[in-house]
């Protein structure tokens, strides 16, 4: 056996179903022993589609997506979506192909150190220095993608040790899928919960008078959001979300304000601007929405739950810093508090849900066709399994902001990274969680990936393609609009025609233009079987409100061109 | 004086982890004034002396960051004066005179030292100390106009007191 086949074998003893990939020179022994393995290859049309349909996979069911890519152009490629998933938290495991061992460092054909520029952005990442390390290394890869806080590995393979023949010893192993012993003695998981730090959490909640609760990714990753409910059940304390927050609570009840942030709802904003502890769960105070920080800590307590202690006092300074899983630190915060207890802000909670209804989100106009318009014909027809994805951009915002699913892990976005040309790709790797999966996307943005369109069409994959055309690059050209005077330089696009874009690749595709032919086409699209892309001709010039200012406090936020929560 | 901090890092002794270290402090913008790395007894186990400026806060960042990296065993941050700190120098400095000659013998006496070498004028020393009495020497033996021909220093080792 040798090297590329020990690692297809150690990958299916990982239980992987897929590789996202595509080949090249330095991957050939690994594609060779593909066509002899239960593994499915989908074969991407450029590989940074793999590294989001690696994600895609990753985001929508709890497993690993895999990605795998040749040396050099190959391999740079990949490194956009594995930046996004290191931002994000997410798993995932990316092999590349290298040259020869004597040839690293000779500037060969089709090298580039991927290690090395990866390093910033991976969680961790391998050099195969020997193929008998192969199936260590994959075990390792998947403990470390997965386990604390989850990040993309990196696995690089020189094609030498593909083609080495492995010792008789680890070739038995891997066939019989004996438990590989890990090599990890510095990797440390989080530490036994610390009472004290409870206690103290447990006290600060005691004494506040206007608290709120900002959850996150770390709530869904550590799949705590029963501990979430249970918690926010009993103590009622307002609660906000943050963009990857989204799923983690049922956010239909009274006391659910609203995504936090840049483009969160008013009264999340004044919500957390206005609180006296603000309890952080899973999230990382990103300046997306924590706005000016000096005013964000203003007047405040902070309780921090976080699996990575390196997140502590980085951007607040926390008064009390809960670290592990969620699904360990949160029921145990609970089980001190004391049922009854949200009657000591009960006037702070009413005031907020007074806000709420004073401040509600827009329903759009209704005699164009917008994208909160399609937005909210989209989310009245969705089922409770459907996953919807958007790329980035305006679109984005107003979909977000909109979203109350009833469960986790369906709506996924690119947050950290903020990656124009997610949606399509990533739908792809989605489609292997089985459930409906809907890819929105903003005319500049479909147009960073829109080469899958080609994949989608190969493996038939049930991708249902939103393009929200309003021809402008349309979150560049209301910053264009609100701060530089109308100068739209660059932001309004020449596109294609996407119904015939769409079937030139043989996929079904249609044009809405009005809010009629919007709903009927929605109701195609959900019954369609198969992949199916619908452009929506929308006006072109709306603006996404409420807004905070770039370096402007929550306290700011703008609810209309002319409106501010403060002066509301 | 700029407010320091002393790392000890344990780390595995792999390829590549003094370039995750050292990147990941130079892309969070520390400043490091001194990292020095060998192995450790234990051979698969390599140990780090970073210094770094700033605060206590900047510090136990540097600490987290460092300790996330799959490969760190351990990470402390100490103060300066809590440690036990050595650097060498090795220096080739030119003597023209007797009275140079007896500036440089107190200057040596000040300090652990060693002549190793001599050619002529020319005397090849190993200095031994805290950094800051490697750098007195160096001011004094400037003041006295001996001209210092090489000059080559260690970085601080550090470890606990017993
Ligand atoms: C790869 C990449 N390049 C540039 C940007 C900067 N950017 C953020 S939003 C945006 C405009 C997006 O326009 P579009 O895809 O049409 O979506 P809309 O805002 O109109 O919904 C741009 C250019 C980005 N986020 N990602």
């Amino acid at each position: 056996m040798i090297g590329a086949q020990a690692l297809l074998k150690a990958l299916e003893n990982n239980a992987v179903t897929e590789v996202y990939a595509y080949p090249g020179g330095t991957v050939l022994p690994i594609y060779d022993a593909m066509s002899g393995s239960n593994i499915r290859r989908i074969l991407v049309r450029h590989e940074q589609a793999a590294a989001f349909a690696a994600q895609g996979y990753s985001r929508s069911t709890q497993g690993v997506g895999v990605c795998l890519a040749t040396s050099g152009p190959g391999a740079t490629n990949l490194v956009t979506g594995i930046a996004d998933a290191m931002l994000d938290s997410i798993p995932m495991i990316a092999i590349t192909g290298n040259v020869f061992k004597e040839l690293i460092g000779s500037d060969a054909f089709q090298e580039t150190d991927i290690v090395g520029i990866c390093e910033p952005i991976v969680k961790h990442s391998y050099f195969i220095e020997s193929a008998n390390d192969i199936p260590r290394v994959v075990a390792e890869a998947f403990h470390l993608a997965q386990s604390g806080r989850p990040g993309p590995v990196l696995i690089d393979i020189p094609k030498c040790q593909q083609n080495a023949v492995i010792s008789a010893e680890i070739q038995k192993q891997i066939e019989n899928n004996d438990l590989v012993e890990l090599d990890l003695p510095g990797y440390k998981l989080p530490p036994a919960l610390d009472t004290d730090q409870i206690n103290a959490a447990a006290q600060l909640i005691k004494n506040a008078k206007k608290p709120v609760v900002i959850y996150g990714h770390g709530v869904i990753l550590s799949n705590a959001e029963a501990h979430l409910k249970e918690f926010l059940e009993q103590t009622k304390i307002p609660n906000v979300w943050t963009l990857h927050g989204i799923g983690g609570y049922d956010n239909t009840q009274d006391l659910s304000l609203g995504m936090l942030g840049m483009h969160g709802t008013g009264t999340a904003n004044f919500a957390v601007h206005h609180s006296d502890l603000v309890i952080g769960i899973g999230i990382r105070f990103d300046d997306r929405i924590t706005g000016k920080l000096t005013e964000f800590s203003l007047n405040k307590k902070f309780i921090h739950f976080d699996i990575d202690s390196s997140e502590f006092n980085k951007n607040v300074p926390a008064a009390v810093c809960l670290h592990g899983q969620i699904r360990d630190t949160l029921p145990a915060l609970t089980k001190t508090l004391e049922t009854g207890i949200g009657e000591t802000w009960q006037d702070w909670s009413q005031d907020l849900v007074l806000k709420k209804a004073a401040w509600p989100l827009s329903t759009g106009p209704t005699d164009r066709l917008t994208e909160i318009g399609v937005i909210n014909q989209l989310y009245g027809s969705l089922g409770e399994e459907d996953i919807v994805l958007t790329d980035v951009g305006q679109h984005q915002m107003w979909s977000a902001q909109r979203f109350f699913p009833k469960k986790s892990r369906k709506f996924l976005t690119s947050g950290g990274l903020g990656t124009m040309g997610f949606s399509l790709p990533t739908a792809m790797g989605a489609t292997f969680s089985g459930h409906p999966v809907w890819s929105i996307s903003g005319d500049g943005g479909f147009q960073m990936n829109s080469q899958e369109l080609a994949t989608i069409a190969q493996d038939n994959l049930p991708v249902k393609i939103i393009i929200l055309n309003n021809s402008f690059l349309g979150m560049v050209r209301q910053w264009q609009e609100l701060f530089y005077d109308k100068n739209y330089v660059d932001t309004p696009l020449k596109n294609p025609d996407f119904v015939k874009l769409g079937e030139a690749y043989g996929i079904p595709s249609f044009r809405a233009e009005t809010l009629e032919e919007s709903a009927k086409l929605i109701t195609k699209m959900k019954d369609f079987d198969g992949p199916i892309l619908v452009e929506f001709k929308v006006s072109k010039e709306e603006n996404v409100f409420p807004m905070v200012p770039a370096g402007e406090s929550l306290g700011n936020t703008m609810l209309g061109r002319n409106k501010k929560i403060d002066k509301a | 004086m700029k407010e320091r901090f002393i790392l000890l890092v344990v780390t595995r002794n792999a390829p590549g982890v003094l370039s995750r270290v050292s990147s990941l402090l130079r892309r969070k913008l520390f400043n490091i004034d001194s990292l020095t790395v060998g192995r450790a007894i234990c051979n698969r186990e390599s140990r780090f002396t970073i210094v770094i400026e700033g605060n206590k806060v900047e510090a136990n960042k540097a600490a987290l960051l460092i300790e996330r990296l799959v490969e760190i065993r351990s990470v402390k941050v100490m103060k300066p004066e809590l440690c036990l700190r050595r650097e060498i120098v090795l220096a080739t400095v030119k003597v023209d005179s007797p009275a140079q000659t007896k500036i440089l013998h107190e200057a040596e006496d000040a300090v652990l030292s060693q002549e190793l070498s001599q050619n002529g004028n020319l005397i090849t020393i190993e200095l031994i100390d805290t950094s800051q009495k490697l750098d007195a020497f160096l001011v004094k033996i400037e003041a006295s106009s001996i001209e210092v021909i090489d000059w080559v220093r260690s970085g601080v080792i550090a470890m606990e007191q017993a």
